[in-house]
Order: C-alpha cells, then structure tokens, then sequence
C-alpha cells in the first residue's frame, strides 16, 4: 500500500535536477484511487472507531490493554480555534498523566503507540502522533531521570524501522529521530540511506546525531541520483575530511546537481587540497551553478582563516578577484577583495579599489577600510595619508575618523588647515567623530569664523561630537561668532544636542537683531526649553506679524530667507508654534496661562497657532480656552478650536465634545467631535466607559459614517453592554452589515461564558443576525456560533 | 559580542563608525562632472506573487522596474521571459539588480541568500527566517558579497524617530545601566487560533499549476493539501511557526531597537504553551524572555490559558541613573537616522533593517516558539547563538534541510 506513495515521492524530487526545464509532477494519488485503499480505510476507520488497530492488518502485537483508550483520551481537536480544525490544547498536566502511562508499559507499550500511526490518507491518527511527538519532547528533558524512558522510546522508534510497517509511517518515525535520536540508533538508521524514499528523512536524522560522518561516507559509493546528493550534501555539513578525495572525484561527475553538491561540501569541510580543483570547476560552471561554486570556494578560504592557512585562502581570494572580472561577478570581486584586506600587510588592494569607477566596489573598499583591516590599520592608513593625494586624503580622513582610534587624532588636527577645502571638511568630520576636548575646541573655532560648507560640517560636528563637555564649548563660540550665519549653525547644534544646560544663552538668541538667528533660537529651544524661556517664545509668537520682520531680511543666509519670502511670515510663526507646541506638555499650565493672555490682542493668524497651542498643553485651563474659542465670534478661529477640541488628548475633553457635537449647528464640527470621542473610546478605558462613549456617539450622530466607525471599535469591547448596544443597529438599513460582524465579534468570546443572562443575549443576538444580514458568510459564521452556544 | 557588556567607549565607537560611512558616500552616487552617476532605474523580480507579493516588491521603491514574476504556482505559464516557476532561473538574468521575497518563510533565507550570491539586492517579507541559523547564514551572505538586505517591515524605523525610544536607547547602550529593570510587554495581535495548524491534513491532489516539490523546497516532503499553501501555511512548523512568527517581527523590531537589543539575544526563555503537535502551530499563552542586563521582554498571546502576571510594564528612564550618569547619557549623541532600501542600494549603506538587526529580532520569535514546542525553560548563549544543555531543543536552532537545499 505505501508503495504508490512512495514512488510518487521519488517522482517529485526528480524535479531539483532539472535546470531550466522543470516537469511538472504526477498528481497525487487520491484517497479513493490508492491501491487497496478503500479496503484499508474501510479496515481502519472501524480499528480506529473500536479504539485499537487489528494486529492482522499491521502485521503486529496488539497495543497493551487500555492504551487505545488512553489515548483516546486526549481532547478532540476542532475545537477552541477561530480556524475549523485548529489543534485544541490539553493542557501539560493533561499530557503528562497519559505520558507517564504510556511509559510504564515500556518499550512494548511505545511500540504499539507507534502502531497507532497510519499512513497519510488513511484515516486520523491525530491523537496518537500528538502523544508521541509530545511524549518524546517530554522524556527529552535534560534529566537523569528521563533516561531509562529515553532508551525505551528510541528502542521503540528503532524497531519500527526494521518493521514492516508502511514507509511513510517510518518517515513519520525519523522525523522524530531527527530530534530524539543519538549515536546508538545511528548504525540501525543508517541502513535506510540506501532506501529510495527513506534516504532523506534518515540523513536528516543522522545529521542531527552529528557524529555519523563515516555511516555516511560508507554509504557514498553505492549512493546514486537524489541519495548520492543526499549522501554528499551531509558529508559536507558534518565537515567529513576523510571524504575529501571521493568528493573531489564528484566535482567531475555527469550529474551538474551532483558537481555543485560536491563542490559546496569541500567548502565546508575546509580542505586546501580541494582548492585548485574546486576553482576549476567554478570556472567550467554557468549560470546558478556557477554562482554556487563561487560561493563554495569563498567558503573554503573562509575555512583556511579559521585554521590560520593564510597562504591558501589568500591565493583562492587573489585568484577570484583576477579572474571574475565580469561586471556581473564583481561581486565575488568584492568578497575576494573583503577577503584580501584582512590578510594583506598593505592597502594596495583597498586604495586601488577605493580609485575604482564601480560604485559598489569602491563603497565596500571604503567600509573594509573601516571594519575590516586588523590592528595594523590605522598605523597603514596613516602612512598612506602621508603620501596621498587630495581626493584620497578626504576619503582616508573620513575612514580614520570612522575607526576612532586616537592615535589619528593628531594627524587629523593637523589637516584642520589644510589648503584643499575637501580635506578640511573631512577632517573636521573625522575630528568629530573621534571627539574629545581638544577636538571640540578646535571644531568650535572652525565654526566661529567658517561659512559654507565647512561651517555645515563644523555645525553637524559639534551637534553629533561626544562629551558632556561640548555643549559649554559651543556655547561659548556661540557668544563669539560676530556673523549671522555660525550664530545660526551653532544654535542649531546646541539644539539637536539639547543642550538644556546652556538654556539661557539659547533663549538669548530669541532677541537677535537678524530674523534667521531668532528662528534658530526657537527650533533650538523647541528641543530643550525649560519653563524659564516661555514668556520670550510666547512673545515672538505674538509679534511675529511685527511690521519689522520683512527689513530684517536684508542679509540673512539663503535658506532663511527663502523659509521667509516663500511663507511670507509662516517660518517664523511656524517655527514659533512647533516651539511651543513641543514646550507646551512640559509646563502645561504656565505654557496655557501665557497663550491664553497673548489671544486676547493676537492678530487672527497667531491666534490660530496659539489655540492649537493650547491643544498641546492639553489641561483644564487650556481645554475651558479652547471651549471657548469653538463658541466665539470668529469662525475661522471656532473651526481652529473645533478641530483642536476634536483631537483633544483625554478623556477630560469628551463632555465638551458631546456637547459641541449635539448644539453646534456646523455640521464639520460636529463631525469633528463626534470623531474624537470615537477615538477617545478606542485608545483606552475601561469596557464599561468605551460603551458610554460609542453609546453617546449612537446617539448623536446624523450620519453612517461616524455609526461605522463607532461599530469597528464597539466589536473589540467584548461585553453584555456592547453587545446590547450593537444589537439594534441591525435595523438600520445604513449600518446593518457593519453591526452584524460587530456582534459576531463580540459574540464570540462571550460565547464562552457561563452566565445564563450572556447566554441568552448572545443567542439572541446571532438570531437575529443570522435574519438580518445578506452575507452568506456572516449568516453561516453566526449560525455556527450559534449551535455552540445551544450545545 | 552582545551589546548588553558593551563599554559606553566601544559603543561609541560603533556610532562613530556609522556615522562615518554616512559622511563616505561614494562621490559616484551623486554624479557631476567626471562622475558616473547610478542607474536611474533598477531591475527588480517578484518571487513569491501571493498575499504580500505586491505590498513587498512595493518596498523596493519608485525607481525599478519589474521585469520576471516568479512563483511555483506559475508551472503551467511558465516562460522563462516574463514568468517563472523556478527563482534560480530569476536569479541568472542579468538585468535584475534587486529581488523582492514574498514566499512561504521556509524559502526566505535560502532566496535571500542565492539572490545575494548572485549579486542581487533583497527586499525579504517578514518573518525574516524559519528557524535560528538561517539567520546567521543570510548575515554572512549580505556581508560577504557586499549586498544591500532589508526586512519588510519597518517597526524600528518608527521607534528610530521617537525621542522617548531614542533616549531608551541610549540608556541601555550606554553602558551606565547597573540592573536594568525594564519589562516591555506585546500583548494581543499574535492571532495564535488564526494562524494555528489542522492536526490531521489529508492528501488532496496538487493542482496543475503548482511546482510542489518545489513548494516544499527545504522542509520535509510531505503530500499535498491546500491548508499547506496560500497563507495557511502559516500554521505548520514546515513552512513558519503560526501567529507568533508571522505577526512577531511586525510587534518586535521597534523594541528590539529601543532596547538596544538589536545585536544580542535573550539568555533565558520561558513558555506557557500547550505540549506542542509535531506539525502544526498551536496554542501558548505568553513567553518571557530575560536578557543579560536583566531587562525582560513578554509575548502575552491573550488567547489560550491563564493570563501572564509575574511582572509588570516597566520603562527604562533616567530616573534609572545615577545623577552623573543622566548627564552623561543625555551628552550621547544620536544615532544617524535608519535609511531606507531604497537610499540603501543607492549608496551602498546597509538599510536600517539589515540582515544583521533583524536576525535578532527573528531570533526572538524562533526561541519562543522553541520554547514552546520543548516546553522547557532554555537557556541561549546570545555570542555562540546556541542553546545551552538541551540538545533536543538546539536542534531546533540549526534544522536540516532537504537536498540539495542547504545553508
């Protein structure tokens, strides 16, 4: 009976063999159409339905007296998961009784748990796989204890091997030797490497054993076709030097699948004598096979680093980099060079790559430089920025730096003046990078003075730089740069290192007399301001319609004056307002205190900004100022305040948003309200608070839209209270199918309570769903909800 | 080397060295005169055209262009121009620069690392991996060769621009930690009953279309059934490891970079499962994994068993440092910003989601679920990646793989 199985597998597998034509497999056999199958279904389902399997139709003992009944025991499955058929749990305490009473029958009593299995199509064996798979991670347990229940479960999976039993059964059994099995049973499993169908599962449990290495080679030169590959592919993962001669004789073989098999398995092994031959057949190979030969011998050299052959792994690298000069190879050029770089004495390699036109060389030269040389590096790199030129030395700057050994400082320092704007710039990154005292200074001091790009490079240096140190320093230089520009660099920097020792000098920049400085003050200060610097944001925030600020244009860098002119004066409201905004939760009362004076003269476009301020203050005296906005007399204001009131954080705001859902007579507004209590309901609170919430939203709303949403988060509150909310919205045409799969969500869990009341209500429910809804889905999800809840 | 031992000095170090590469953009990917700038447009492969197929290769960015669909479901229109049934044909043309990885997860560290030993850059759908050592081995893979690797979900590009998860981060990096006590717990949303397995799939006949010796690729050959294919794979050891795997990698690269732990690994592991079916994914109630600073990491499934509650959520503030220590920690600078695939392959940066911070945050997913299947506490050693005194379950690490596949 197995045997129309099995041919059918082998017939699969012949599909890795082919290259480019791949033949579609037979179809599988059917259940009906198997050989003798009906029979044998008919046979086992009764053995099954009776508890126990006929001896007669196994060939073998009985199981003991009680076992069938005992493993009936273990729970149905098809139950409990959303999925039909998901595995029901036992719990471990469950599983153990039957374990124990399993084991106390012994070998024999495992064998006949083995018994129970049937082929695939056979009938349902769920219960006995399920017992033996978990009762041999339980006997695996790394406990002394364990042992004798150990021995007898291998002996037991053992003898099943040289039973009669059908060979998917038997695969069945190596895929648990796979993870139970250990040197005892190697031999006994070995013998199966010569077996068509059993080849695979045997190495794979021979593999996890480990040390099996000669069964396998024994096993090579009678192996052909898909074992042979199976054969060679182990030996290769277990490393098996004695096999090195007769794999290198199948790197010749007729079979490509075999070639590349061989030669990926001398990769691993790590033999050198394997190199030159392996190279050879890489350099035959095409195409996916040849890419797995280049890959093989990388792996090779790999090895020889491993036991210290530099001398060979740096002649295969040497020998790739010369020869896979096809722009479609260059990345084995990149491994060959990568490999290179860590054995070679020089940067002759690394700098020639480095001057390469191919981008993805040149980026992997530079980060090997980096990460890959040894300890050496930095003494070769800095003998090599001696004698470099410009363009080199900028980059050779860049990976000293990237190292940060200090040993380059100096060398580094002393770049800070050199003629070629590219070097200073890269030694001003690299001093960066390595940081210190010392280099912060000398960067600092770069910035007071630089314009362009050296004063970006000094800027970002010093927002980046290491050391509590760095933020005194830059302040300092802040004090001293007489030009707009390093005053805005150096703001800037202070801010993305927030800097909130150095407060003060910061907020001092928010009275400068050029517009672009004041603007870097405030998204400074947005980033570390303290309550101690509102009134002076809140101020510029309220004149920044001041009829000065387009003369205070007049020299001020390029990119503040174009943030100025675009916006007209959006940039400095905005950067004003992202202040504030970011301030605001910090010093919330303060923060709403100094807004709400400031509305009372602002002109209507600061005003907008300072409700939406208010927003981000998010307490009481903000939220009363607020309220009071979205019933003012200026609607573009109310719609601000609406808006705001709409996104308000908490749960303080949600009575303000009923009401100004239920009196406004905007109707965005009350959208707007409407939206944000549904949000309210979704973020958190307990089951009981979010039906108050979506409740009042049910009520309140005019359209669907909002009654949709209400329902999408109403479904994740599973209670009695949610449920009876959900309810009779299957009489509203608009929103019928929403509510439906709302009430079969929240039925779902309910469904498994105990209460009568829950009970009753939740049939009531999917009842009345299983009438209302025009979803054949839905209705027959109900439906079959509903049969368990009448159970 | 695990980041939980690493001194603030060699952390640093690391920050320098990234930093650096982003200051060494090869003057080639920005073009001018006497420069060859890149390709505007990139050669890209679909492999895997299911459920996610487009989402995935929609990460690859605006500028490619899809020139070979490939999927074993596609063996009756096969052409070898436009379709393939066969990736490895795929990854012969010359023309395709990228790939994008949308298969069962069984098949996405074998893809991924063929694509990159054929010089091709990887767009992988989540989970990154099957099991432990994939990982390792698609580590050695993008690293060898030079390639550009991202995961497909973006968890820790978020948790990248959060200032409160910025400043996590440089707590725990720093080093100045005596005792972390952070617990960070995912609850829900690992659709553990969705995404479980049936117990007893019978053998149905495999449909015309489908290359299934192919479909089951490295996992054990086993007889059709619909359940096997089409997102419910899901459900079986074979191909991923249920809701966990699959949602897990979504929930845990954000924290995983917060917490710094995007380079080692948890030391212990713990499960509450159901004794676990040798084929299907199951049900487990939480898994808590403590890491060597002693911070803990909590999967709390809410769908099966009694509910976790041996701790408590517990950030990681300032408040945790002595007072010199905040100043120094708040004197760090920031990590440079995460960059995308798509400014990744341009400038030959590894992506924010590399092969290198993923795998740990896939090795996560793949310790619970071994956790769950031995339903043994585990000890893991985070520098050999193995697992301590259980040979059983470190097998689990390193499984075999069906010829000729392998790692």
């Amino acid at each position: 009976m197995h045997s129309t199985f099995s041919t059918t597998i082998l017939t699969r597998r012949v599909g890795h063999f082919a290259k480019l034509s791949v033949p579609r497999p037979k179809q599988q056999p059917q259940f009906g159409k198997m050989r003798y199958g009906c029979v044998a279904a008919v046979l086992l389902c009764v053995a099954l339905v009776g508890g126990t399997l006929s001896p007669a139709a196994r060939g073998e003992d009985a199981p003991k007296t009680g076992l069938a009944a005992l493993v009936a025991t273990v729970p149905d499955a098809d139950k409990g998961g959303r999925t039909p058929g998901a595995l029901t749990a036992p719990d471990l305490d469950t599983m153990k009784k039957i374990y124990n009473e399993v084991l106390k029958g012994g070998k024999e009593n495992i064998v006949a748990l083995v018994g129970m299995l049937v082929e695939p199509g056979q009938g349902d064996d769920y219960k006995a796989r399920y017992v033996l798979h978990s009762m041999m991670t339980y006997v695996m347990r790394p406990d002394p204890e364990a042992e004798k229940d150990r021995t007898a479960l291998t002996d037991a999976l053992i003898a099943t091997l040289s039973s009669d039993r059908p060979k998917s059964v038997k695969a069945m059994v190596l895929q648990e030797l796979k993870w139970c099995g250990s040197k005892p049973q190697a031999e006994a499993i070995g013998k199966l490497l010569s077996d068509a169908d059993l080849c695979e599962p045997a190495a794979q449990a021979l593999v996890g054993i480990k040390d099996t290495a000669d069964i396998f080679r024994q096993a090579l030169p009678a192996a052909a076709g898909k074992n042979r590959v199976t054969v060679i592919q182990a030996l290769g993962v277990l490393r098996d030097t004695k096999a090195v001669d007769e794999l290198k004789k199948a790197l010749a073989d007729a079979d490509p699948v075999t070639r590349v098999a061989a030669c990926e398995a001398l990769g691993n092994i790590g033999d050198p004598a394997a190199a030159d031959a392996m190279l050879a057949a890489g350099d035959a190979a095409k195409d996916f096979d040849r890419t797995r030969m280049n890959d093989a011998v990388l792996l090779l050299a790999k090895r020889l680093i491993a036991v210290d052959n530099k001398k060979d792994a740096e002649r295969i690298y040497a020998k790739l980099w010369e020869t896979r000069t096809d722009p479609q190879e260059r990345h084995v050029r990149i491994a060959a060079l990568q490999g290179l770089a860590s054995l070679r004495t020089d940067l002759n390699d690394l700098l020639a790559a480095m001057k390469t036109d191919d981008l993805q060389i040149r980026a992997v030269a530079l980060r090997t430089a980096v990460t890959g040389l040894g300890p050496n590096g930095t003494k070769m790199l800095l003998d090599a920025l001696e004698k470099a030129a410009p363009r080199d030395r900028a980059d050779l700057l860049a990976i000293l730096g990237a190292r940060a050994d200090p040993a380059a400082m100096p060398a580094i320092l002393g770049m800070l003046k050199d003629p070629d704007e590219k070097v200073r710039i890269a030694a001003i990154q690299a001093a960066a990078v390595l940081g210190g005292e010392q280099a912060a200074q000398a960067v600092a001091a770069i910035a007071v003075a630089a314009a362009g790009k050296e004063l970006e490079a000094a800027a970002n240096g010093l927002a980046r730089m290491p050391g509590a140190e760095v933020n005194g320093i830059a302040a300092a230089a802040l004090k001293q740069a007489a030009e707009p520009a390093p005053r805005m660099a150096l703001l800037s920097a202070l801010g993305i290192r927030r800097a909130e020792d150095q407060r003060e000098p910061v907020a001092a920049g928010l009275a400068d007399k050029d517009v672009g400085v004041r603007i870097a003050a405030l998204k400074a200060l947005a980033l570390m301001a303290g309550e101690a610097q509102l009134p002076a944001m809140v101020k510029i925030l309220k004149e920044s319609m001041d009829e000065r600020a387009p003369s205070l244009l007049i020299a001020v860098p390029p990119a503040t004056v174009k943030l100025l002119t675009d916006a007209k004066d959006e940039g400095e409201r905005g950067a004003a307002e992202s202040a504030l905004v970011a301030v605001a939760p910090r010093s919330a009362d303060k923060c709403a205190g100094l807004v709400i004076a400031a509305l009372a003269d602002a002109p209507p476009e600061n005003a907008a900004a300072l409700i939406r301020v208010l927003g981000a203050a998010g307490c009481k005296k903000a939220l009363e100022a607020v309220i009071a906005q979205t019933k003012g007399a200026n609607a573009d204001l109310k719609d601000v305040a609406a808006h705001v009131l709409g996104d308000w954080r908490d749960r303080a705001g949600a009575a303000s948003m009923l009401d100004l859902a239920q009196t406004s007579a905007n109707e965005t507004h009350q959208v707007l309200a409407l939206r944000g209590l549904i949000r309210l309901a979704k973020e958190g609170g307990s089951p009981a608070e979010k039906v108050k919430l979506l409740d009042s939203v049910m009520k309140t709303a005019k359209q669907p839209a909002e009654k949709r949403s209400a329902l999408g988060v109403l479904q994740d509150v599973p209670t009695l209270e949610s449920l009876q909310l959900a309810v009779p919205c299957l009489d509203n045409d608009d929103i019928r199918e929403e509510a439906a799969e709302a009430i079969l969500k929240i039925a779902d869990p309910l469904a498994k309570q105990k209460a009568d009341n829950v009970l009753d209500a939740v049939r009531d429910a999917l009842e009345k769903v299983t009438k209302a809804t025009k979803r054949s889905n839905v209705r027959t999800a109900a439906q079959k909800l509903l049969n368990q809840v009448k159970k | 080397m695990g980041t939980d031992n690493l001194s603030r000095r060699a952390f640093l170090t690391g920050v320098a060295a990234t930093a650096a590469t982003v200051t060494i953009v090869p003057r080639h990917c920005l073009g001018g005169p006497g420069q060859t700038a890149p390709s505007d447009t990139f050669g890209a492969a679909l492999i895997g055209c299911g459920g996610r197929g487009g989402g995935t290769f929609g990460g690859l960015g605006p500028n490619v262009k899809r020139l070979a669909d490939c999927d074993v479901k596609f063996l009756d229109k096969a052409d070898n121009k436009k379709v393939y049934s066969d990736f490895r044909r795929v990854l012969e043309r010359k023309d395709i620069d990228m790939v994008a990885i949308a298969t069962p997860p069984h098949w996405h560290a074998l893809i991924s690392i063929a694509a990159m030993q054929a010089g091709k850059d990887v767009l992988c759908e989540k989970p990154m991996t099957r099991f432990i050592a994939e990982g390792r081995a698609v580590i050695e893979a993008e690293k060898r060769y030079g390639r550009v690797y991202q995961i497909g979900t973006y968890g820790r590009f978020g948790a990248s621009h959060d200032r409160n998860s910025i400043l996590t981060r440089k707590i725990i990096k720093s080093g100045l930690l005596k005792q972390c006590k952070g617990v960070h717990f995912k609850r829900g949303d690992f659709k553990v009953k969705e995404w479980s397995g049936k117990v007893n799939l019978q053998p149905q006949p495999i449909p015309k279309n489908l290359d299934w010796d192919m479909y089951c690729g490295p996992s054990p050959f086993k007889p059709y059934n619909v359940d096997r294919t089409g997102g419910r794979h899901r459900g079986y050891w074979d191909y991923e490891g249920g809701g966990l795997a699959d949602m897990g990698q979504h929930h845990w690269e954000g924290p995983c970079w917060t917490y710094g732990k995007d380079e080692t690994s948890p030391v212990e592991i713990e499960a509450y499962g159901a004794p676990a079916h040798p084929e299907a994914c199951g049900m487990w109630g939480w898994v808590e994994h403590r890491f060597a600073d002693g911070m803990t990491f909590v999967f709390a499934s809410g769908e099966w068993g009694e509910p976790y509650n041996r701790l408590q959520q517990r950030g990681v503030t300032l408040e945790d440092l002595d007072p010199d220590d905040r100043k120094k920690v708040l004197a760090m600078p920031d990590d440079p910003p995460l960059i995308s695939f798509e400014e990744a392959v341009k400038t030959r940066k590894p992506a924010g989601g590399s092969s290198w911070t993923s795998h740990r945050t896939a090795t996560l997913l793949h310790l619970s679920n071994i956790a769950i299947r031995i339903g043994r506490k585990l000890r893991y050693d985070p520098d050999k990646q193995e697992i301590v005194g259980d040979e059983e379950a470190n097998r689990l690490v390193n499984q075999p793989m069906r010829a000729p596949w392998h790692l």
